[in-house]
């Protein structure tokens, strides 16, 4: 199997796709969410969440990779050491908001209790994340050790690390403890399962046709080279949201009529085009269509294409500073943002950078930017992802990039995180058509992904978008 | 061009055999020594001249102020400037090049586990550039001579095409061709000995080309010596009189120009590893520029630079030996 990168093998870096695929071979977590997003049982076999709390019934058969039993108290240093700040675990945010968590084991009855110190309605669905992977007490001793290797109870252990070549997994077997994700495909889990670091997707196509690989994840053009080849399963999948981002710190856009022009500029269906090679789709909202609480109504309040309205709305606009990372399509998406734009007579300006520059300049408060192509990843079908990134506090402080501060959306999500399951929706959908009606965002199009596998090998992939290693079959 | 001129009998010159060779080490080291000491500052200036903060680079766009204040506090960049210098150089003199920002892994074990691969390729691309070269260039120039302006044409119009394929449009279409279409070798990986093929056609593709125009040109002119003139007047088979009479006096020009190859070769592979999946030093350089992991791109700057250092003192060395005149100078 290719990955992009070398993956971190300490579950608290997580930040990326390659770590999220890796860790989820080698580190279960309490609960996993499935293709629906709903929460099924990890290495907790049953819970009860109230808006702040989350009792966990464990698994008593559950073994670390070096034999030692799990149990709750392990869980709960676990817990602890990633929510220390020392950790500096950069997504725990996504799973438990701005609240100090508190972890209670009670090795006697097999339970272990979350509590938040406010209502956090995702607090489940965040212990899901691969970031909360539970981390073994041999691993707790040497945290040093879990740069280089693996001490988890997942279904996989890390059998030899040749970084910028190869990860070697073996699979353990004894380990039945296993989320069920969805149907699995007949066959058996691979003995060795072979991560290989290959950053160039023509290169893993290549390798793919060559009988070199198996499995790929792909987002590129490349992808076509494939179309009709009866030799390989391709399964489309959602990655993320890509959004276009109204900076208000400081600069035009604060201006709600600017907004609403330029949104009135931008043909979104041209935008998925030009930025994810055809292969995207609209979306009426910041959060992915695959995502639980996902509400499709909330595109009924962005702006229609009308480019007379936003001539006359963007007349006065100024320079219009456009930054974004050629990560996404090579930067072909703000390149059509640019030329829209231009089209109707804004002086649009265009930095098309690498990610780490992007990074930088999107979080850095300085007012040095109008707009933003926001490629937002969401490896783990997160509902708190793009909410995070779109309301709250604003650089450099926060991660709201556009600083945007909209109270209807805040009410809502004051709302959406004291209630717990599908009884939540409600809220979070007012929040993303608050988001949408004040062009705080304006939600472009879907981020997609492809799970390349050749026929006679079969890979879930749940909540998002990226292959489950633990559910891997081979004929 | 070295100096010819016989020293005078019984006159030491200012510097004598051995004081010359001390001389010529002691320079030598001195010379290395300063760019192992410009590739530590220059390096050192360069990475932090690039936009974009590491610490945002580890933990991402959803990372908080405070979050990204620690990782900073943990990777050392919180001091001044000469703080860190002084802070790297220090721990540079123990042997350590400090530990990845991005995997945690010693910079050491990265340059360890990369480099050979790396060295590998560039040296393979260089003989494969040194034998087909010489063997093109020399066989070309002994077949025009006084004639065949059609080969000659053919062979400039392959050699200028050659020479300047990149390395990527020369990997892909060899790809396309021996890999997809024939089959005849991996696309890409390293697990056997045959996935260095296409990698080391891609990179040695154009320096053949070059080193042939340079061998053919220089055969030509040595064909035409005096001493070339006697030798074939002698009915010498041909392959004596090629290979012990001509050779010799091309090696100090391809000698050259390869020293040169292989310098620049340690960077240039750089492409064909993406291109190849070839887990080299180059394709993780560029990983950590892209993570702006500052202590990778350090030492990979200052191994591959002293790499590049040696390698062009090993091919003066071997010039020396093999050339009378360089010997006499001591150069």
């Amino acid at each position: 199997m290719a990955i992009a990168s070398n993956p971190s093998l300490d579950p608290a870096k997580a930040a990326n796709q390659a770590d999220a695929i890796a860790l989820g071979g080698l580190y279960d977590t309490l609960v996993r969410l499935d293709a629906r997003g709903e929460a099924v049982a990890g290495l907790a076999s049953s819970w009860k969440a109230t808006p702040t709390s989350v009792v966990f019934e464990l698994r008593n058969d559950v073994t670390c990779s070096d034999g030692t039993k799990l149990t709750p108290s392990a869980v709960a240093a676990s817990l602890k050491r990633l929510v220390d700040p020392a950790t500096a675990a950069p997504f725990i945010g996504a799973s438990f908001g701005p609240n100090k968590l508190t972890v209670t084991p009670d090795d006697a009855a097999g339970r272990v209790t979350v509590t938040t110190s406010g209502p956090w309605s995702q607090l489940l669905n965040g212990l899901a994340m691969p970031w909360t992977g539970i981390v073994c007490p041999a691993g707790l001793k040497d945290p040093k050790a879990l740069a280089t290797g693996s001490f988890g109870t997942g279904p996989y252990v890390l059998q030899s690390a040749a970084p910028g070549r190869r990860f070697t997994l073996r699979h353990r077997s004894n380990y039945t403890w296993g989320p069920k994700l969805g149907a699995s495909e007949a066959g058996t889990p691979p003995k060795t399962l072979l991560l290989n670091v290959v950053a160039n997707e023509s290169t893993a196509v290549n390798m793919l046709v060559s009988d070199k690989l198996d499995i790929a994840l792909l987002g590129g053009p490349d992808l076509k080279r494939l179309d009709g080849d009866s030799a390989f399963t391709v399964a489309q999948k959602d990655g993320g949201t890509v959004w276009l981002a109204f900076n208000q710190q400081g600069t035009s856009m604060k201006d709600e009529a600017l907004r609403r022009g330029v949104a009135q500029a931008i043909d979104r269906a041209a935008f998925a085009n030009a930025a994810t090679f055809g292969r995207g789709k609209v979306v009426p909202s910041v959060v992915g269509p695959t995502i639980q609480c996902f509400d499709a109504t909330a595109g009924d309040d962005v702006p229609k294409l009308d480019a007379g309205a936003a001539r006359a709305a963007l007349g006065k606009a100024g320079t219009v500073r456009i930054i974004g990372t050629t990560q996404l399509g090579g930067g072909a998406g703000q390149e059509y943002v640019q030329a829209a734009l231009r089209e109707v007579g804004v002086d649009a300006k265009l930095r098309n950078t690498d990610t780490a520059t992007w990074s930088q300049t999107l979080t850095g408060g300085k007012g040095d930017w109008e707009l933003s192509v926001v490629p937002a990843l969401n490896p783990a079908g997160s509902i708190i992802i793009p909410i995070s990134q779109t309301t709250g506090a604003g650089p450099p402080k926060g991660t709201n990039y556009g600083a945007a501060q909209n109270p209807q959306a805040a009410a809502a999500l004051g709302k959406a995180v004291t209630q717990v399951g599908p009884k939540s929706c409600a809220a979070w959908g007012q929040v993303q058509h608050a988001l949408n009606a004040r062009l705080d965002v304006l939600p472009l199009s879907t981020l997609p992904l492809s799970i390349v596998s050749r026929k006679g090998v079969s890979v879930l992939s749940p909540q998002g978008g990226l292959p489950d290693l633990g559910s891997i079959r081979v004929q | 061009m070295s100096h010819t001129e016989p020293i005078a009998a019984g006159v030491r010159p200012w510097r004598g055999r051995a004081g010359g060779l001390l001389g010529t080490v002691l320079r030598k080291a001195g010379g290395v020594a300063c760019v192992v000491a410009g590739l530590v500052v220059v390096s050192f200036l360069l990475v932090r001249m690039i936009p974009g903060d590491p610490a945002r680079s580890v933990v991402g766009t959803q990372a908080t102020a405070d979050q990204v204040a620690v990782v900073r506090d943990q990777l050392g960049l919180n001091g001044s400037l000469p703080q860190q210098f002084g802070d790297y150089v220090g721990r540079l003199a123990q042997g350590d090049f400090g530990s990845s920002f991005e995997t945690g892994e010693p910079v050491r074990t990265i340059i360890q586990d990369a480099l050979p691969y790396t060295l590998v390729l560039a040296l393979l691309a260089t003989v494969m550039a040194l034998v087909a070269g010489i063997a093109l260039g020399m066989t070309v120039a002994v077949l025009c001579r006084g004639g065949r302006p059609r080969l000659d044409a053919a062979f400039q119009a392959f050699t200028s095409i050659g020479a300047s394929f990149p390395e990527y449009v020369a990997g892909t279409l060899l790809v396309l061709v021996f890999a997809i279409t024939l089959g005849m070798f991996p696309p890409g990986g390293s697990d056997s000995l045959d996935t260095i093929v296409l990698p080391m056609i891609a990179v040695g593709l154009a320096p053949t080309c070059t080193l042939a125009r340079i061998v053919r040109r220089e055969t030509a002119t040595v064909l035409e010596l005096d001493y070339m003139r006697a030798a074939r007047s002698k009915q010498l088979p041909p392959l004596r009189l090629y290979v012990r009479h001509a050779l010799p006096n091309l090696m100090t020009a391809t000698l050259s120009y390869a020293g040169l190859l292989l310098a620049g070769l340690l960077s240039g592979t750089i492409i064909a590893e993406s291109v190849f999946a070839w887990p080299g030093l180059g394709s993780r350089v560029v990983d950590a520029v892209a993570a702006r992991d500052y202590p990778v791109i350090q030492g990979a700057v200052i191994v591959l630079g002293l790499v590049a250092v040696l390698a062009t003192l090993l091919v003066d060395g071997l010039l020396g030996a093999l050339d009378p005149r360089r010997r006499r100078s001591g150069t």
